[in-house]
Protein backbone atom coordinates (compact mmCIF):
# COMPACT_ATOMS: atom_id res chain seq x y z
CA UNK A 1 0.00 0.00 0.00
CA UNK A 2 3.07 2.59 0.57
CA UNK A 3 3.51 2.51 -3.60
CA UNK A 4 -0.34 4.23 -3.70
CA UNK A 5 0.67 6.07 -0.54
CA UNK A 6 3.89 7.51 -2.31
CA UNK A 7 2.40 8.16 -5.52
CA UNK A 8 -0.03 10.17 -3.92
CA UNK A 9 1.83 11.92 -0.78
CA UNK A 10 4.17 12.94 -4.67
CA UNK A 11 1.26 13.97 -6.67
CA UNK A 12 0.90 17.82 -6.71
CA UNK A 13 -2.28 20.06 -4.90
CA UNK A 14 -5.21 19.13 -6.87
CA UNK A 15 -8.17 20.88 -7.12
CA UNK A 16 -11.50 18.75 -7.34
CA UNK A 17 -12.21 17.20 -10.59
CA UNK A 18 -8.73 16.53 -10.27
CA UNK A 19 -9.06 14.48 -6.53
CA UNK A 20 -12.00 12.87 -8.38
CA UNK A 21 -10.10 11.06 -10.68
CA UNK A 22 -7.53 10.69 -8.32
CA UNK A 23 -9.88 8.74 -5.72
CA UNK A 24 -11.37 7.03 -8.97
CA UNK A 25 -7.62 5.64 -9.56
CA UNK A 26 -6.98 4.74 -6.52
CA UNK A 27 -10.43 2.65 -5.94
CA UNK A 28 -9.68 0.74 -9.82
CA UNK A 29 -5.81 0.55 -8.29
CA UNK A 30 -7.43 -1.27 -5.05
CA UNK A 31 -9.50 -3.11 -7.22
CA UNK A 32 -7.35 -4.45 -10.28
CA UNK A 33 -4.59 -5.44 -7.11
CA UNK A 34 -7.17 -7.65 -5.21
CA UNK A 35 -8.22 -9.19 -8.59
CA UNK A 36 -4.94 -10.35 -9.69
CA UNK A 37 -3.81 -11.04 -6.40
CA UNK A 38 -7.16 -13.78 -6.82
CA UNK A 39 -6.10 -14.72 -10.12
CA UNK A 40 -2.94 -15.71 -8.94
CA UNK A 41 -4.05 -17.73 -5.93
CA UNK A 42 -6.53 -19.37 -7.86
CA UNK A 43 -3.59 -20.14 -10.37
CA UNK A 44 -2.10 -21.68 -7.53
CA UNK A 45 -4.74 -23.77 -5.89
CA UNK A 46 -7.22 -24.55 -8.79
CA UNK A 47 -4.73 -25.27 -11.43
CA UNK A 48 -5.48 -28.88 -11.60
CA UNK A 49 -9.55 -28.43 -10.87
CA UNK A 50 -11.68 -28.99 -13.16
CA UNK A 51 -13.47 -25.44 -14.57
CA UNK A 52 -16.78 -24.74 -13.02
CA UNK A 53 -19.97 -25.97 -14.44
CA UNK A 54 -21.16 -23.64 -17.06
CA UNK A 55 -24.79 -24.20 -16.34
CA UNK A 56 -27.25 -24.53 -12.98
CA UNK A 57 -27.96 -28.25 -12.42
CA UNK A 58 -30.80 -29.60 -13.94
CA UNK A 59 -31.76 -31.27 -10.66
CA UNK A 60 -31.30 -28.13 -8.85
CA UNK A 61 -33.01 -25.47 -6.95
CA UNK A 62 -32.16 -22.72 -8.99
CA UNK A 63 -28.72 -21.91 -7.55
CA UNK A 64 -25.46 -22.50 -9.04
CA UNK A 65 -23.26 -24.74 -7.45
CA UNK A 66 -19.76 -25.22 -7.40
CA UNK A 67 -18.16 -28.37 -8.05
CA UNK A 68 -16.25 -29.47 -4.82
CA UNK A 69 -12.74 -31.37 -4.62
CA UNK A 70 -14.02 -35.00 -3.63
CA UNK A 71 -11.38 -35.99 -1.81
CA UNK A 72 -9.27 -35.42 1.36
CA UNK A 73 -10.86 -32.52 3.98
CA UNK A 74 -13.36 -31.54 0.96
CA UNK A 75 -14.91 -35.30 0.61
CA UNK A 76 -15.08 -35.65 4.69
CA UNK A 77 -16.85 -31.99 4.70
CA UNK A 78 -18.86 -33.28 1.76
CA UNK A 79 -19.65 -36.65 3.30
CA UNK A 80 -20.96 -35.02 6.77
CA UNK A 81 -22.89 -32.48 4.87
CA UNK A 82 -24.61 -35.16 3.38
CA UNK A 83 -25.23 -37.02 5.70
CA UNK A 84 -26.84 -34.74 8.01
CA UNK A 85 -29.29 -33.87 5.25
CA UNK A 86 -30.03 -37.28 4.83
CA UNK A 87 -31.18 -36.99 8.52
CA UNK A 88 -32.57 -34.15 8.57
CA UNK A 89 -34.92 -35.68 5.52
CA UNK A 90 -35.03 -38.69 7.22
CA UNK A 91 -36.22 -36.68 11.00
CA UNK A 92 -39.37 -34.97 9.04
CA UNK A 93 -40.37 -38.47 7.66
CA UNK A 94 -40.57 -39.69 11.25
CA UNK A 95 -42.46 -36.69 12.43
CA UNK A 96 -45.09 -37.83 10.49
CA UNK A 97 -45.16 -40.63 12.67
CA UNK A 98 -44.63 -39.65 16.26
CA UNK A 99 -43.85 -35.87 17.58
CA UNK A 100 -40.86 -37.22 19.31
CA UNK A 101 -39.34 -36.86 16.31
CA UNK A 102 -39.04 -33.17 16.51
CA UNK A 103 -36.13 -32.83 18.64
CA UNK A 104 -34.25 -34.83 16.40
CA UNK A 105 -35.25 -32.64 13.66
CA UNK A 106 -33.60 -29.68 15.60
CA UNK A 107 -30.58 -31.34 16.30
CA UNK A 108 -29.92 -32.23 13.24
CA UNK A 109 -30.81 -28.82 11.52
CA UNK A 110 -28.49 -27.24 13.66
CA UNK A 111 -25.80 -29.58 13.34
CA UNK A 112 -26.58 -29.08 9.66
CA UNK A 113 -26.45 -25.58 9.79
CA UNK A 114 -23.29 -25.69 11.65
CA UNK A 115 -21.23 -28.08 8.91
CA UNK A 116 -22.73 -26.37 6.34
CA UNK A 117 -21.17 -23.23 6.86
CA UNK A 118 -17.96 -24.68 7.23
CA UNK A 119 -17.34 -25.51 3.45
CA UNK A 120 -16.34 -21.45 1.81
CA UNK A 121 -19.08 -19.51 0.99
CA UNK A 122 -19.80 -15.63 0.10
CA UNK A 123 -21.45 -14.71 3.02
CA UNK A 124 -18.85 -15.49 4.93
CA UNK A 125 -16.51 -13.75 2.89
CA UNK A 126 -18.67 -10.56 2.89
CA UNK A 127 -18.94 -10.49 6.29
CA UNK A 128 -15.13 -10.93 7.20
CA UNK A 129 -14.17 -8.17 4.54
CA UNK A 130 -16.89 -5.88 5.57
CA UNK A 131 -15.06 -6.48 9.33
CA UNK A 132 -11.32 -5.95 8.18
CA UNK A 133 -12.73 -2.59 5.91
CA UNK A 134 -14.57 -1.07 8.75
CA UNK A 135 -14.29 -0.67 12.55
CA UNK A 136 -15.92 -2.85 14.07
CA UNK A 137 -15.87 -5.03 17.29
CA UNK A 138 -16.51 -8.39 17.85
CA UNK A 139 -20.26 -8.40 18.76
CA UNK A 140 -20.97 -6.57 15.77
CA UNK A 141 -19.27 -9.26 13.68
CA UNK A 142 -21.49 -11.92 15.80
CA UNK A 143 -24.48 -9.57 15.46
CA UNK A 144 -24.09 -9.04 11.46
CA UNK A 145 -23.34 -13.33 11.10
CA UNK A 146 -26.61 -13.94 13.67
CA UNK A 147 -28.88 -11.71 11.51
CA UNK A 148 -26.98 -12.72 7.63
CA UNK A 149 -28.02 -16.11 8.61
CA UNK A 150 -31.44 -15.60 9.93
CA UNK A 151 -32.22 -13.69 7.20
CA UNK A 152 -30.86 -16.65 5.12
CA UNK A 153 -33.74 -19.05 6.60
CA UNK A 154 -36.45 -16.46 6.37
CA UNK A 155 -35.89 -15.73 2.76
CA UNK A 156 -36.01 -19.38 2.07
CA UNK A 157 -39.21 -19.73 4.10
CA UNK A 158 -40.39 -16.72 2.21
CA UNK A 159 -39.84 -17.92 -1.09
CA UNK A 160 -41.38 -21.75 -0.20
CA UNK A 161 -44.39 -19.77 1.17
CA UNK A 162 -45.53 -17.14 -1.61
CA UNK A 163 -44.50 -19.72 -4.06
CA UNK A 164 -45.57 -23.10 -2.90
CA UNK A 165 -48.18 -22.42 -0.47
CA UNK A 166 -49.50 -19.09 -1.43
CA UNK A 167 -49.58 -19.26 -5.69
CA UNK A 168 -49.24 -23.05 -5.47
CA UNK A 169 -46.66 -22.68 -7.96
CA UNK A 170 -44.41 -25.35 -9.14
CA UNK A 171 -41.11 -25.98 -8.53
CA UNK A 172 -40.24 -24.11 -11.79
CA UNK A 173 -41.61 -21.08 -9.89
CA UNK A 174 -39.45 -21.55 -7.02
CA UNK A 175 -36.32 -22.68 -9.20
CA UNK A 176 -36.93 -19.34 -10.94
CA UNK A 177 -37.48 -17.26 -7.70
CA UNK A 178 -34.32 -18.64 -6.24
CA UNK A 179 -32.69 -18.06 -9.20
CA UNK A 180 -33.79 -14.46 -9.48
CA UNK A 181 -32.89 -14.25 -5.36
CA UNK A 182 -29.58 -15.45 -6.56
CA UNK A 183 -28.76 -12.95 -9.12
CA UNK A 184 -29.99 -9.77 -6.75
CA UNK A 185 -27.49 -11.31 -3.54
CA UNK A 186 -24.41 -11.10 -6.25
CA UNK A 187 -25.25 -7.47 -7.09
CA UNK A 188 -25.75 -6.55 -3.60
CA UNK A 189 -22.23 -7.94 -2.88
CA UNK A 190 -20.72 -6.29 -6.05
CA UNK A 191 -22.92 -3.02 -4.72
CA UNK A 192 -21.79 -2.97 -0.91
CA UNK A 193 -17.97 -3.82 -2.08
CA UNK A 194 -18.51 -0.51 -4.76
CA UNK A 195 -19.85 1.62 -2.01
CA UNK A 196 -16.85 0.53 0.52
CA UNK A 197 -14.41 0.95 -2.43
CA UNK A 198 -15.20 4.42 -2.84
CA UNK A 199 -15.55 5.14 0.56
CA UNK A 200 -12.46 3.86 1.61
CA UNK A 201 -10.87 4.86 -1.36
CA UNK A 202 -11.25 8.32 0.10
CA UNK A 203 -10.49 7.67 3.20
CA UNK A 204 -6.60 6.40 2.52
CA UNK A 205 -6.56 9.57 0.86
CA UNK A 206 -7.19 11.35 3.64
CA UNK A 207 -5.12 9.75 5.81
CA UNK A 208 -1.94 9.43 3.65
CA UNK A 209 -2.94 13.07 2.95
CA UNK A 210 -2.83 13.53 6.78
CA UNK A 211 0.66 11.48 7.35
CA UNK A 212 2.48 14.13 4.76
CA UNK A 213 0.78 17.04 6.01
CA UNK A 214 2.04 16.16 9.71
CA UNK A 215 5.46 15.86 8.41
CA UNK A 216 5.33 19.35 7.88
CA UNK A 217 2.94 20.85 10.65
CA UNK A 218 2.67 18.35 12.89
CA UNK A 219 0.52 20.67 14.76
CA UNK A 220 -2.26 21.41 11.74
CA UNK A 221 -4.57 18.86 11.53
CA UNK A 222 -3.73 16.39 15.09
CA UNK A 223 -7.25 15.48 15.53
CA UNK A 224 -8.01 11.73 14.98
CA UNK A 225 -11.82 10.40 14.53
CA UNK A 226 -13.79 7.50 13.87
CA UNK A 227 -13.97 7.52 10.58
CA UNK A 228 -10.39 8.94 9.23
CA UNK A 229 -11.22 11.27 6.87
CA UNK A 230 -8.49 13.70 6.44
CA UNK A 231 -10.50 17.53 6.18
CA UNK A 232 -9.67 20.98 6.37
CA UNK A 233 -8.24 23.69 4.52
CA UNK A 234 -5.16 22.56 5.43
CA UNK A 235 -5.43 19.02 3.81
CA UNK A 236 -4.82 20.34 0.26
CA UNK A 237 -3.74 16.38 -0.94
CA UNK A 238 -7.45 14.63 -0.03
CA UNK A 239 -8.72 16.72 -2.01
CA UNK A 240 -12.11 16.20 -0.66
CA UNK A 241 -13.46 18.80 1.99
CA UNK A 242 -16.67 18.37 3.57
CA UNK A 243 -17.80 18.42 7.28
CA UNK A 244 -17.95 15.58 9.74
CA UNK A 245 -21.34 14.40 9.77
CA UNK A 246 -23.31 14.45 12.97
CA UNK A 247 -23.41 11.40 15.51
CA UNK A 248 -26.73 10.82 14.48
CA UNK A 249 -25.98 10.96 10.83
CA UNK A 250 -22.75 8.91 12.02
CA UNK A 251 -25.23 6.43 13.39
CA UNK A 252 -27.45 6.05 10.17
CA UNK A 253 -24.46 5.06 8.23
CA UNK A 254 -23.45 2.49 10.46
CA UNK A 255 -27.17 0.82 10.57
CA UNK A 256 -27.19 1.32 6.71
CA UNK A 257 -23.92 -0.23 6.25
CA UNK A 258 -24.73 -3.09 8.44
CA UNK A 259 -28.03 -3.50 6.97
CA UNK A 260 -26.39 -3.70 3.42
CA UNK A 261 -23.71 -5.98 4.69
CA UNK A 262 -26.27 -8.45 6.23
CA UNK A 263 -28.25 -8.22 3.00
CA UNK A 264 -25.56 -9.15 0.88
CA UNK A 265 -24.33 -11.98 2.72
CA UNK A 266 -27.28 -13.04 3.53
CA UNK A 267 -30.14 -12.98 0.90
CA UNK A 268 -28.99 -16.12 -0.91
CA UNK A 269 -31.05 -19.20 0.35
CA UNK A 270 -29.60 -22.31 0.49
CA UNK A 271 -31.11 -25.12 -1.23
CA UNK A 272 -31.11 -27.46 1.25
CA UNK A 273 -33.33 -25.65 3.67
CA UNK A 274 -35.65 -24.65 0.45
CA UNK A 275 -35.66 -28.42 0.23
CA UNK A 276 -36.40 -29.46 3.83
CA UNK A 277 -39.42 -27.21 3.99
CA UNK A 278 -41.27 -27.91 0.52
CA UNK A 279 -40.54 -31.55 1.73
CA UNK A 280 -42.04 -30.50 5.26
CA UNK A 281 -45.13 -28.77 3.00
CA UNK A 282 -45.51 -32.09 1.18
CA UNK A 283 -45.91 -33.79 4.76
CA UNK A 284 -47.81 -31.33 6.06
CA UNK A 285 -45.16 -30.30 8.52
CA UNK A 286 -44.77 -27.04 7.08
CA UNK A 287 -44.38 -25.07 10.47
CA UNK A 288 -41.97 -27.82 11.46
CA UNK A 289 -40.35 -27.65 8.50
CA UNK A 290 -39.75 -23.15 9.58
CA UNK A 291 -38.68 -24.68 12.46
CA UNK A 292 -35.96 -26.83 11.24
CA UNK A 293 -34.62 -23.62 8.90
CA UNK A 294 -34.51 -21.21 11.90
CA UNK A 295 -32.70 -23.68 13.87
CA UNK A 296 -30.18 -24.35 10.72
CA UNK A 297 -29.88 -20.48 10.66
CA UNK A 298 -28.66 -20.54 14.29
CA UNK A 299 -26.04 -23.03 13.36
CA UNK A 300 -24.81 -21.20 10.01
CA UNK A 301 -24.88 -18.08 12.45
CA UNK A 302 -22.24 -20.08 14.56
CA UNK A 303 -19.58 -20.89 12.03
CA UNK A 304 -20.44 -17.70 10.54
CA UNK A 305 -19.33 -15.63 13.31
CA UNK A 306 -16.33 -17.63 14.30
CA UNK A 307 -14.90 -16.66 10.85
CA UNK A 308 -16.03 -13.12 11.87
CA UNK A 309 -14.70 -13.38 15.28
CA UNK A 310 -11.50 -14.52 13.36
CA UNK A 311 -11.70 -11.24 10.96
CA UNK A 312 -11.91 -9.06 13.95
CA UNK A 313 -8.79 -10.88 15.28
CA UNK A 314 -6.98 -10.56 12.52
CA UNK A 315 -8.02 -6.91 11.84
CA UNK A 316 -6.33 -6.38 15.40
CA UNK A 317 -3.47 -7.87 14.85
CA UNK A 318 -2.53 -5.77 11.40
CA UNK A 319 -2.89 -2.58 13.66
CA UNK A 320 -0.80 -3.75 16.19
CA UNK A 321 1.75 -4.65 13.81
CA UNK A 322 0.67 -0.85 12.05
CA UNK A 323 1.21 0.56 15.06
CA UNK A 324 0.33 3.67 15.33
CA UNK A 325 -0.36 7.42 13.15
CA UNK A 326 1.93 8.25 9.63
CA UNK A 327 2.38 5.46 7.57
CA UNK A 328 1.06 2.81 10.15
CA UNK A 329 -2.13 4.36 9.83
CA UNK A 330 -2.25 4.89 5.85
CA UNK A 331 -1.09 1.10 5.43
CA UNK A 332 -4.54 0.55 7.92
CA UNK A 333 -6.16 2.47 5.43
CA UNK A 334 -4.73 0.44 2.55
CA UNK A 335 -5.58 -3.00 4.04
CA UNK A 336 -9.40 -1.39 4.31
CA UNK A 337 -9.43 -0.62 0.68
CA UNK A 338 -7.93 -3.45 -0.46
CA UNK A 339 -10.92 -5.62 1.93
CA UNK A 340 -13.61 -3.30 0.05
CA UNK A 341 -12.28 -3.57 -3.19
CA UNK A 342 -12.22 -7.48 -2.52
CA UNK A 343 -16.19 -7.35 -2.03
CA UNK A 344 -16.82 -5.75 -5.16
CA UNK A 345 -14.36 -8.06 -7.18
CA UNK A 346 -16.43 -10.38 -5.93
CA UNK A 347 -19.83 -9.46 -6.55
CA UNK A 348 -19.12 -8.70 -10.14
CA UNK A 349 -17.24 -12.35 -10.41
CA UNK A 350 -20.15 -13.84 -8.88
CA UNK A 351 -22.45 -12.30 -10.83
CA UNK A 352 -20.01 -13.04 -13.88
CA UNK A 353 -20.71 -17.06 -12.63
CA UNK A 354 -16.98 -16.45 -13.15
CA UNK A 355 -17.25 -18.66 -9.72
CA UNK A 356 -20.07 -20.65 -9.71
CA UNK A 357 -22.02 -20.27 -6.20
CA UNK A 358 -21.48 -20.46 -2.76
CA UNK A 359 -23.22 -22.75 -0.69
CA UNK A 360 -21.93 -21.96 2.92
CA UNK A 361 -23.89 -18.78 4.05
CA UNK B 1 5.51 -7.23 8.16
CA UNK B 2 2.76 -4.89 7.02
CA UNK B 3 2.34 -6.52 3.46
CA UNK B 4 3.00 -9.98 4.92
CA UNK B 5 -0.25 -9.34 7.16
CA UNK B 6 -1.57 -7.90 3.85
CA UNK B 7 -1.30 -10.93 2.18
CA UNK B 8 -2.67 -13.46 4.74
CA UNK B 9 -5.61 -11.24 5.30
CA UNK B 10 -6.55 -11.29 1.86
CA UNK B 11 -5.40 -15.21 0.71
CA UNK B 12 -7.79 -15.92 3.77
CA UNK B 13 -10.35 -13.60 2.09
CA UNK B 14 -9.92 -15.59 -1.55
CA UNK B 15 -10.22 -18.86 0.75
CA UNK B 16 -13.63 -17.65 1.84
CA UNK B 17 -14.50 -17.18 -1.28
CA UNK B 18 -13.74 -19.80 -3.07
CA UNK B 19 -16.56 -22.00 -4.73
CA UNK B 20 -18.17 -23.74 -1.94
CA UNK B 21 -18.68 -27.35 -1.82
CA UNK B 22 -22.21 -28.38 -3.27
CA UNK B 23 -22.98 -31.34 -0.94
CA UNK B 24 -25.98 -34.08 -2.16
CA UNK B 25 -28.79 -32.34 -1.93
CA UNK B 26 -30.81 -34.58 -4.55
CA UNK B 27 -30.41 -38.48 -4.51
CA UNK B 28 -30.66 -40.56 -7.28
CA UNK B 29 -31.11 -44.77 -7.38
CA UNK B 30 -30.22 -45.37 -11.16
CA UNK B 31 -30.93 -47.90 -13.61
CA UNK B 32 -29.38 -48.14 -17.52
CA UNK B 33 -30.10 -50.15 -19.73
CA UNK B 34 -27.72 -50.59 -22.81
CA UNK B 35 -29.16 -51.06 -25.99
CA UNK B 36 -27.58 -52.37 -29.23
CA UNK B 37 -28.68 -53.00 -32.54
CA UNK B 38 -28.55 -56.48 -34.36
CA UNK B 39 -25.19 -55.66 -35.99
CA UNK B 40 -23.38 -55.40 -32.60
CA UNK B 41 -23.27 -51.40 -32.61
CA UNK B 42 -23.47 -49.95 -29.57
CA UNK B 43 -27.04 -47.38 -30.07
CA UNK B 44 -27.11 -45.60 -26.59
CA UNK B 45 -28.06 -46.14 -22.83
CA UNK B 46 -31.83 -45.88 -21.59
CA UNK B 47 -31.74 -44.28 -18.22
CA UNK B 48 -34.39 -45.02 -15.18
CA UNK B 49 -33.64 -42.60 -12.56
CA UNK B 50 -35.74 -43.27 -9.28
CA UNK B 51 -35.63 -39.70 -7.38
CA UNK B 52 -35.36 -39.38 -3.17
CA UNK B 53 -39.13 -38.61 -1.50
CA UNK B 54 -37.55 -34.77 -0.80
CA UNK B 55 -36.69 -34.13 -4.10
CA UNK B 56 -39.55 -35.88 -5.56
CA UNK B 57 -42.16 -33.59 -3.08
CA UNK B 58 -39.71 -30.23 -4.23
CA UNK B 59 -39.95 -31.29 -8.06
CA UNK B 60 -43.79 -32.25 -8.37
CA UNK B 61 -44.82 -29.50 -6.13
CA UNK B 62 -47.90 -28.12 -7.67
CA UNK B 63 -48.54 -30.21 -10.33
CA UNK B 64 -51.52 -32.18 -9.56
CA UNK B 65 -53.07 -29.85 -12.39
CA UNK B 66 -56.58 -32.11 -11.26
CA UNK B 67 -55.95 -32.31 -7.80
CA UNK B 68 -56.78 -36.24 -7.45
CA UNK B 69 -53.88 -36.45 -4.68
CA UNK B 70 -52.10 -38.41 -7.29
CA UNK B 71 -49.68 -37.59 -10.37
CA UNK B 72 -50.47 -39.27 -13.47
CA UNK B 73 -47.52 -39.49 -16.47
CA UNK B 74 -49.10 -36.81 -18.34
CA UNK B 75 -49.31 -34.38 -15.47
CA UNK B 76 -45.21 -35.23 -14.79
CA UNK B 77 -44.88 -35.04 -18.94
CA UNK B 78 -44.07 -31.46 -18.75
CA UNK B 79 -40.96 -31.73 -16.01
CA UNK B 80 -39.62 -35.02 -17.66
CA UNK B 81 -39.51 -32.67 -20.95
CA UNK B 82 -37.50 -29.45 -18.94
CA UNK B 83 -35.20 -32.19 -17.37
CA UNK B 84 -34.51 -34.34 -20.10
CA UNK B 85 -33.77 -31.09 -22.29
CA UNK B 86 -31.56 -29.46 -19.45
CA UNK B 87 -29.51 -32.85 -18.88
CA UNK B 88 -27.43 -31.20 -21.97
CA UNK B 89 -25.98 -29.20 -19.74
CA UNK B 90 -24.18 -31.79 -17.52
CA UNK B 91 -23.30 -33.76 -20.07
CA UNK B 92 -26.04 -36.08 -19.11
CA UNK B 93 -24.35 -36.80 -16.10
CA UNK B 94 -23.14 -39.86 -18.34
CA UNK B 95 -19.95 -41.00 -19.16
CA UNK B 96 -20.27 -44.10 -21.94
CA UNK B 97 -17.15 -45.54 -23.18
CA UNK B 98 -16.87 -48.20 -26.05
CA UNK B 99 -13.27 -49.54 -26.38
CA UNK B 100 -12.22 -46.87 -24.42
CA UNK B 101 -13.48 -44.00 -26.57
CA UNK B 102 -15.98 -41.92 -24.98
CA UNK B 103 -19.41 -41.47 -27.05
CA UNK B 104 -21.16 -37.97 -27.45
CA UNK B 105 -25.17 -38.20 -27.17
CA UNK B 106 -28.13 -36.86 -28.98
CA UNK B 107 -30.95 -35.20 -27.58
CA UNK B 108 -32.74 -37.68 -25.06
CA UNK B 109 -36.00 -39.50 -26.75
CA UNK B 110 -38.58 -41.20 -25.10
CA UNK B 111 -38.43 -39.68 -21.68
CA UNK B 112 -41.46 -40.12 -19.34
CA UNK B 113 -41.57 -39.61 -16.01
CA UNK B 114 -43.91 -41.97 -13.37
CA UNK B 115 -45.17 -41.35 -9.50
CA UNK B 116 -44.82 -44.54 -7.28
CA UNK B 117 -45.70 -44.08 -4.06
CA UNK B 118 -43.47 -40.84 -2.95
CA UNK B 119 -40.70 -40.99 -5.36
CA UNK B 120 -40.78 -39.99 -9.20
CA UNK B 121 -38.78 -41.72 -11.91
CA UNK B 122 -37.39 -40.42 -15.03
CA UNK B 123 -36.87 -42.61 -18.27
CA UNK B 124 -35.47 -41.50 -21.22
CA UNK B 125 -33.73 -43.34 -23.69
CA UNK B 126 -30.04 -41.76 -24.70
CA UNK B 127 -28.69 -42.04 -28.23
CA UNK B 128 -25.41 -42.12 -29.13
CA UNK B 129 -23.96 -39.70 -31.81
CA UNK B 130 -22.15 -41.69 -34.59
CA UNK B 131 -21.36 -45.04 -34.69
CA UNK B 132 -19.68 -46.97 -31.83
CA UNK B 133 -18.75 -50.75 -31.93
CA UNK B 134 -16.59 -52.32 -29.50
CA UNK B 135 -15.82 -55.48 -27.01
CA UNK B 136 -15.62 -53.56 -24.14
CA UNK B 137 -18.58 -50.77 -23.09
CA UNK B 138 -18.16 -49.12 -19.74
CA UNK B 139 -21.01 -46.75 -18.35
CA UNK B 140 -20.63 -44.26 -15.37
CA UNK B 141 -23.42 -42.27 -14.64
CA UNK B 142 -22.35 -39.51 -11.80
CA UNK B 143 -22.95 -36.03 -11.01
CA UNK B 144 -19.10 -33.63 -11.26
CA UNK B 145 -20.55 -31.31 -8.69
CA UNK B 146 -21.94 -33.66 -6.36
CA UNK B 147 -25.13 -31.91 -6.24
CA UNK B 148 -26.99 -34.79 -7.20
CA UNK B 149 -25.59 -38.59 -5.76
CA UNK B 150 -26.32 -41.36 -8.24
CA UNK B 151 -26.21 -44.72 -6.82
CA UNK B 152 -26.75 -47.81 -9.34
CA UNK B 153 -30.22 -49.54 -8.20
CA UNK B 154 -29.56 -52.41 -5.56
CA UNK B 155 -30.19 -56.20 -7.74
CA UNK B 156 -28.78 -57.66 -10.75
CA UNK B 157 -31.17 -55.72 -13.14
CA UNK B 158 -29.11 -52.46 -12.35
CA UNK B 159 -27.66 -52.61 -15.78
CA UNK B 160 -29.14 -54.46 -18.30
CA UNK B 161 -27.93 -54.88 -21.73
CA UNK B 162 -30.78 -55.17 -24.85
CA UNK B 163 -30.27 -56.91 -27.80
CA UNK B 164 -26.43 -57.43 -26.83
CA UNK B 165 -23.95 -60.01 -29.19
CA UNK B 166 -24.34 -63.54 -27.56
CA UNK B 167 -22.23 -63.62 -24.36
CA UNK B 168 -21.91 -59.87 -23.71
CA UNK B 169 -21.99 -59.72 -19.73
CA UNK B 170 -22.05 -56.99 -17.80
CA UNK B 171 -20.16 -56.71 -14.20
CA UNK B 172 -21.44 -53.78 -11.94
CA UNK B 173 -19.21 -52.14 -9.63
CA UNK B 174 -21.10 -50.77 -6.87
CA UNK B 175 -19.24 -49.46 -3.89
CA UNK B 176 -21.66 -48.80 -0.19
CA UNK B 177 -23.72 -46.07 -0.97
CA UNK B 178 -25.10 -43.49 1.69
CA UNK B 179 -28.54 -44.76 0.80
CA UNK B 180 -28.53 -46.98 3.61
CA UNK B 181 -28.92 -43.98 6.17
CA UNK B 182 -32.50 -43.51 5.32
CA UNK B 183 -33.77 -46.66 6.90
CA UNK B 184 -31.31 -46.46 10.05
CA UNK B 185 -32.78 -45.09 13.95
CA UNK B 186 -32.55 -40.75 14.06
CA UNK B 187 -30.87 -41.75 17.37
CA UNK B 188 -27.82 -43.25 15.05
CA UNK B 189 -27.99 -40.22 12.75
CA UNK B 190 -25.51 -38.14 14.16
CA UNK B 191 -22.77 -41.28 14.59
CA UNK B 192 -23.46 -42.50 11.01
CA UNK B 193 -23.04 -38.96 9.32
CA UNK B 194 -20.15 -38.79 11.13
CA UNK B 195 -17.94 -41.85 10.48
CA UNK B 196 -20.04 -42.48 6.99
CA UNK B 197 -17.83 -40.06 5.52
CA UNK B 198 -14.61 -41.87 5.44
CA UNK B 199 -14.88 -43.52 2.00
CA UNK B 200 -16.96 -40.77 0.60
CA UNK B 201 -15.35 -40.25 -2.83
CA UNK B 202 -15.96 -43.91 -3.47
CA UNK B 203 -19.60 -43.45 -2.98
CA UNK B 204 -19.72 -41.84 -6.24
CA UNK B 205 -18.18 -44.43 -8.06
CA UNK B 206 -21.10 -46.25 -10.16
CA UNK B 207 -19.19 -48.29 -12.98
CA UNK B 208 -20.51 -51.29 -14.96
CA UNK B 209 -18.21 -52.91 -17.63
CA UNK B 210 -19.80 -54.76 -20.26
CA UNK B 211 -17.37 -57.67 -21.88
CA UNK B 212 -17.89 -58.88 -25.12
CA UNK B 213 -16.50 -62.07 -26.36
Amino acid sequence: MSLTAEVFGAAPKAGRPRALLVRIAVAAVAVALVAAAIVAIAALFASAAPPPPPARNPFGMGMREAAPAASGIGAYILAIQGSFFRGLQAAVSALKESGAAFWSLMGLGFAYGVFHAAGPGHGKAVIAAYIVASERALLKGLLLSLAAALLQALVAVAIVGVAAVALRGTAATMTWMTGMVEVASFAAVAALGAVLTWRKAGKLLGVAGLASDAAHAPAAHGHDHGHGHGYGEACGACGHVHLPPPAEVDRMTRLRDMAGVVLAAGIRPCSGAILVLVFALSQGLFPAGVAAAFVMALGTALTTGAIAALAVFAKALALRFAGGRGTGETAIAGLELLAAAFVLVLGVSLLAGMWSGAGGS
Amino acid sequence: MKSVVRILVLMLAAGLASPALAHPHVWVTAKAEIVYAEDGRVTGVRHVWTFDPAYTAYVTQGLDKNGDGKLSPDELQELAKVNAESLVDFDYFTVLKVNGAKQAFEAPRDYGMTMEKDQVTLSLMLPIKGQAKGKTVSLEVYDPTFFVSFGLAEGEDAVQLAGAPKGCAATVSRPKGPDTAQQQKLSEAFFEALTAASNYGSNFANRAIVACP
